[in-house]
């Protein structure tokens, strides 16, 4: 297996303005984790939580506060070089939450999708353009040429957010950002957009960061999960023995929470009166600096959080 | 059966273009009793919050009620004059917005905004009302001196716990919530359900809830509608449409369920957090 993509202990402190103070505000304490060719994360948690921030980071949208992120051995958040960064965006490439504003509603989609194939192939000629952009439609399935004529407005969700992965594959990158991709999209064409993740990630041996609040759909893309809250990664490992041994009651009151069809309100109501409770002194404790990792499983581990802090935090 | 809280009447909603006329509710039937929670489930674009816009007659052109009647009780809702209008909405029927924990005005403080529901739709004193607005906060769980906040300063569940307030407030014997939890995360999301469940068995008050989300719908509902193009395909009991769906299209909705897994599980939590109280 091969180590894409490494994100080591990153750190991010912003200063927000209060009144006339600015107070720092710890958006990212100490995040770790690393992707490999073919093999997908899902990076879970709620909103706030600091995963977008991770994404940002990695992107260099944000500068970090500390830490690394290294692509193939080398440290990314040093490079300053245009050409060093250009060539950085080329292996790594983001597709976003929102489909409606991430594509610019007075273009057609030949227009996104030449932009990307333009910049970094400088030389293609106009009947390989074709080519690849025929190509781009065909394997994020949206088949019929003629879409490349089409305008935002005139798509479906669904069909936008193809686009938006479309754009993102022009360049052929190595590493896949994805911020909550589906979570603007109706829950009949989520599941075909989580099958479409899933096959090109194997296919392009691509290293995919699945950022998502949802962590029922994490097992449908990734095979490794990281749960997240307040800027730590408090639990992650193998997704399937995160989500059947959860050990960190932050990921228990996240899998708790996803919506079961076959128990309803009233049966919840009656049997977890105290959810709210609970749910608030879980928030508490997790909140918590931890300080190492324990071991729950093979390579799964789930952060240690200081008994004597929680308690402090609680009081 | 005793007579509905409400009753919609082969109802059709056109939007008029240039070029041509839209049906974006094609002849619907249904029935919303009291105490009971009625789902409207389907894709973007299938009509349901248009549908629920014709219940407090809200629509503006080019959209067009063109067929049908509503019925609460014994008044026909499209037949109200304007002046009655008013007073129907919010005080007999509210309504929770899609993203309603944007529908507060971001410059005006908490207390103000419940005073002006309360001033337009209620005789009121001013220190009567502001007791009334302290009691709905006590009754969502959040701290009183919260109203002299702005909502900037309240995340966005406690927001949508606030607008929850604010509907409540003129206590109406039904409350449309359009995608009232779209916008938050599972956790959260969870808590408010709960939350306007215990509330609706202690006020008593009917709901039609609509969402995209049939696991959640699922959860919550009595009896669940699931709208293709304008029409309701299927409507049942919660049960009927969970284990007996009819319709291929509900039957599709179902498998695209994400966290099949989970269902029905049952969760053990760590000592710590006993001990730790």
């Amino acid at each position: 297996m091969t180590t894409l993509l490494q994100v080591d202990n990153l750190q991010q402190t912003f200063l927000l303005q209060q009144g006339l103070r600015k107070v720092p505000f710890e958006a990212l304490r100490g995040v770790s984790f690393s992707l490999q060719a073919g093999r997908a994360l899902a990076l879970v948690g709620e909103s706030g939580c600091g995963k977008s921030t991770t994404a940002r980071v990695i992107t260099r949208m944000h500068e970090p506060t500390a830490g690394r992120v290294l692509l193939h051995g080398q440290d990314v958040t040093e490079l300053k070089s245009r050409r060093a960064l250009k060539a950085y965006r080329k292996s790594l490439q983001m597709v976003f939450q929102d489909p409606f504003g991430s594509l610019n509603p007075t273009r057609s989609v030949r227009h996104h999708l030449t932009r990307p194939l333009r910049l970094h192939q400088p030389a293609l000629k106009r009947r390989q353009l074709q080519q690849q952009l025929e190509a781009l439609l065909e394997l994020v399935e949206l088949g019929d040429p003629g879409m490349l004529d089409k305008y935002p407005h005139q798509m479906s969700g669904g069909q936008r957010q193809r686009v938006n992965l479309a754009r993102a594959l022009a360049v052929e990158p190595e590493v896949l950002i994805a911020d909550e991709p589906t979570s603007m999209l109706d829950v009949s064409i989520r599941m075909d957009m989580l099958n479409l993740f899933r096959k090109l990630k194997a296919e392009r041996q691509l290293g995919l960061l699945y950022i998502t609040h949802d962590i029922a759909t994490a097992q449908y893309v990734a095979e490794d999960t990281a749960v997240m809250y307040a800027g730590q990664i408090v639990e992650y490992g193998p997704t399937a023995s995160v989500i059947d041994h959860p050990s960190h009651d932050y990921t228990r009151l996240l899998l708790s929470s996803v919506p079961d069809p076959t128990r309803s309100f009233a049966e919840l109501a009656a049997e977890e009166s105290d959810f709210r409770e609970r749910a608030d002194r879980i928030r508490q404790q997790s909140r918590a600096a931890g300080s190492d990792y324990e071991k729950v499983a093979e390579g799964h581990y789930c952060l240690r959080q200081a008994v004597t802090q929680q308690k402090e935090a609680l009081c | 059966m005793n007579q509905p809280l409400l009753s919609i009447q082969g109802l059709s909603v056109d939007y008029v273009t240039n070029q041509d006329v839209f049906r974006a509710v094609d002849k619907v039937d249904l029935d919303i009793a009291d105490n009971e929670i009625v789902g409207l489930a389907g894709e973007s674009g299938c009509g349901k919050s248009t549908l629920a816009y014709s219940v407090l007659n809200l629509h503006r052109p080019p959209a067009f009620i063109t067929q049908g009647q509503i019925r609460y009780r014994d008044t026909s809702v499209l037949d109200l004059p304007t002046a009655s209008l008013d007073r129907f909405r919010w005080n007999e029927v509210g309504m929770v917005f899609q993203s309603a924990m944007n529908s507060l005005n971001p410059v005006v403080r908490i207390d103000r905004q419940f005073l002006d529901v309360l001033h337009a739709h209620t005789d009121l004193t001013r220190e009567a009302a502001l007791a009334r607005a302290e009691d709905m906060m006590r009754l969502v769980d959040i701290p009183v001196s919260r109203l002299r906040d702005y909502p900037h300063q309240c995340s966005g569940g406690m927001r949508q716990r606030i607008v929850m307030a604010i509907c409540l407030a003129l206590e109406p014997r039904l409350i449309i919530m359009d995608e009232p939890t779209t916008a938050l995360d599972v956790v959260v999301q969870r808590e408010i359900l709960q939350q306007i469940h215990e509330l609706k068995q202690r006020l008593g008050f009917s709901v039609l809830f609509i969402t995209h989300d049939l696991a959640l719908m699922l959860q919550f509902c009595d009896r669940i509608g699931i709208m293709r193009q304008g029409r309701i395909l299927e409507m049942g009991s919660r049960d009927d449409i969970l284990h007996r769906p009819q319709n291929a299209y509900t039957c599709q909705l179902l498998d695209a369920i994400p966290g099949r897994h989970l269902f029905g599980r049952t969760w053990q939590w760590n000592q710590t957090e006993e001990a730790a109280l």
